[in-house]
């Protein structure tokens, strides 16, 4: 069901939550203005059943065969009178007359500019959603501008088709939201991008965008009704032919969220990621950022670059999720934040507990360990004694190249403990003040538990780094 | 110069380090009080944990820097100098609400989110190794 899709989408991310919020918002009452047949199509926030048909491409130039049609021509017709009611509401649809007049408490007065035709009707509920606002998400409308006017169309109720393009606009946006993981600001952008105060209700997109060039978005952008209908017929005709090639194209797209936005729209319709993919194609005109502008999004350099940054951080933000310890259902960045900071902070303080119990504990005891760690290390990585001496000094320098110095040092302390170093220890000047101690190997049998001092005493190869990493696990506790 | 050497894993590298300083620490320090052990032990923890990372992170080069400039090694400090190429940029990147982030993680006060997420991932890393590697240390002593 689509409305189940459209539920899932907006439900994915948490963040997208605060902008649900005021988003959905708009809807309800909207739904409220409505007469008895508009209430039933407005029932559910989200698109009814009867929706469903109207995705259907065949439906699209015939709009009169389904039963919404007729449903929504009566209604159109009773309501015909509400035009000259002013409304409060979304004005996107305004421009187009006719179908803001039959929601009257959502559109301004005025209305009747626009003869009331029932073709005009299906051309205007076709242009209503993609008034002159730019277009913030992409998947979603997924059945996108294309079917958006479609599904208008297909209902023929105006009211519905209002509704229709409210609620999309009201899910697409959210989706939008949660696809890019992106912030208020993001949504600021978008509705002052829309050029009316209100809203994110009228998200359509077309005129924000500036960059693509594609038969389709021409065909949006175009607030003439008849270019743009022949436009949109030739986009809706396109998808017909290959509703799985935009899922394809995306495939190959290098931005995540173009991936994620394929993912997403594919699970509510074939088309709709086809028409992301062929926007995504459209619109790839910048090769100099790989990035590709989604449908209805503003593609000039400032956008982009921040659309990129945007997914570089939440692709870091993702990574920093698995890294920290439940925090795989926290969505949004301020609470991920949170939980980031709040896990440095223990490890910080677990690394001052630790130390402490060190402190506590190191006078009794002498650490002849790193002796074997030494003489495993020299064992498995040279020969000769003094070659050894050389090769565990060379070792050091390979891994940091930028701390020499402090690895002479640090081989030097090792090489102290060690009678197979000391021949290494002659032949260079060390500076620390490490004395030579007797190899306090005798008292080190314990039996640890971890595998380490087993592996080293015994010569386990160390340059195997998976061993180290199983080493490193039984450190864990 | 073998290759080979190159691949030895970071824990024990880190292990390596860190005990050898336990060590010093342990013979250095027998009239010292609980507290400076302490300091110090934590310092050469966090030393250790820069030193496996070979220096690849900025956050490992700060602490080393400070480490180094502590330790009255001015010379060496020089190595260490991260190139001024950057200035503390103060761009929308960096005002993204991460200023507690910056002051946990060492070295990250110019970077820009992304970067700082980046340099955040890394250090939670080798502090949970460091932990896990104290951890193992404490018990394997406090079992003696």
């Amino acid at each position: 069901m689509n409305e189940n899709k459209f539920v899932l989408n907006s439900h994915q991310d948490g963040s997208e939550w605060q902008f649900n919020a005021p988003v959905m918002s708009v809807v309800p009452p909207n739904a409220s203005f409505a007469g008895g047949l508009m209430s039933q199509m407005t029932r559910s926030p989200y698109l009814s059943t009867p929706m469903v048909d109207v995705f259907s491409p065949g439906q699209w130039n015939h709009p009169t065969s389904s039963p919404n049609m007729a449903l929504g021509e009566s209604n159109f017709a009773s309501t015909s009178s509400i035009n000259s009611i002013a409304v409060g509401k979304p004005v996107a649809i305004s421009p187009r007359g006719m179908l803001v007049s039959t929601a009257p408490r959502i559109f301004p007065t005025s209305l009747p500019h626009f003869p009331v035709d029932s073709a005009f009707v299906e051309r205007a509920a076709r242009f209503s959603c993609f008034g002159s606002g730019s277009f913030s998400g992409i998947n979603f409308f997924g059945p996108s501008p294309a079917m958006a006017p479609s599904n208008n169309e297909g209902i023929g109720d105006q009211v519905q088709k209002d509704e229709l393009c409210e609620n999309k606009t009201v899910l697409l946006q959210v989706d939008h939201e949660s696809l890019n993981g992106s912030t208020m600001k993001n949504q600021g952008d978008q509705n002052s991008q829309i050029g009316n105060g209100e809203s994110h209700v009228m998200i359509f997109p077309e005129d924000g965008l500036e960059g693509n060039t594609g038969s389709t978005d021409a065909a949006l952008n175009s607030s003439s009704s008849d270019r743009g209908v022949n436009k949109r017929r030739k986009t809706v005709q396109d998808i017909e032919r290959d509703p799985v090639q935009g899922g394809r194209q995306s495939s190959s797209e290098t931005t995540k969220e173009n991936i994620e936005n394929k993912q997403k729209v594919e699970q509510i319709n074939s088309k709709q990621s086809e028409k992301n993919g062929k926007d995504n194609s459209e619109s790839a005109k910048d090769g100099y950022v790989h990035v590709r502008a989604r449908r209805g999004q503003a593609t000039n350099s400032h956008s982009l670059a921040e659309r990129v940054r945007r997914e570089k951080i939440s692709e870091r933000m993702k990574y920093l999720q698995e890294l920290v310890p439940g925090c795989s259902k926290v969505t949004g960045k301020a609470v991920m934040l949170d939980e980031i900071i709040n896990y440095v902070q223990s490890l910080q303080r677990q690394v001052e507990f630790l130390s402490m119990k060190l402190a506590a504990v190191n006078p009794q005891l002498d650490f002849g360990i790193e002796g074997l760690l030494a003489k495993n290390l020299l064992r498995t990585h040279g020969g000769s004694s003094s070659a050894t001496g050389f090769s565990s000094e060379m070792i050091y320098p390979q891994a940091y190249p930028s701390q020499h110095n402090m690895v002479h040092t640090g081989i030097s302390a090792m090489a102290s403990h060690s009678d197979t170093f000391r021949r290494a220890i002659s032949t260079q000047s060390t500076a620390s003040g490490y004395k030579e101690s007797p190899l306090q190997v005798q008292q080190m049998h314990i039996p640890w538990n971890e595998e380490l001092i087993t592996q080293m005493a015994y010569g386990a190869n160390p340059s195997n780094p998976q061993n180290m990493d199983s080493k490193a696990d039984d450190f864990a506790i | 110069m073998d290759l080979e050497h190159s691949s030895i894993s970071k824990p024990m590298i880190m292990a390596f380090h860190f005990l050898g300083a336990l060590s010093h620490i342990q013979k250095t320090t027998t009239h010292s009080t609980f507290v400076c052990r302490c300091h110090r032990i934590r310092c050469a923890a966090y030393t250790s944990m820069a030193l496996s990372t070979g220096g690849h992170s900025a956050w490992s080069r700060a602490l080393l820097r400070g480490k180094l400039r502590r330790g009255g090694l001015r010379k060496r400090a020089v190595i260490l100098q991260r190139p001024r190429k950057r200035a503390v940029r103060l761009e929308e990147g960096c005002q993204d609400g991460a200023d507690v982030l910056r002051r946990l993680v060492p070295g990250s006060a110019g970077m820009d989110s992304a970067e700082l997420l980046d340099e955040t991932a890394d250090y939670i890393r080798c502090l949970e190794e460091q932990v896990s590697l104290m951890r193992s240390i404490v018990n394997v002593v406090s079992s003696l």
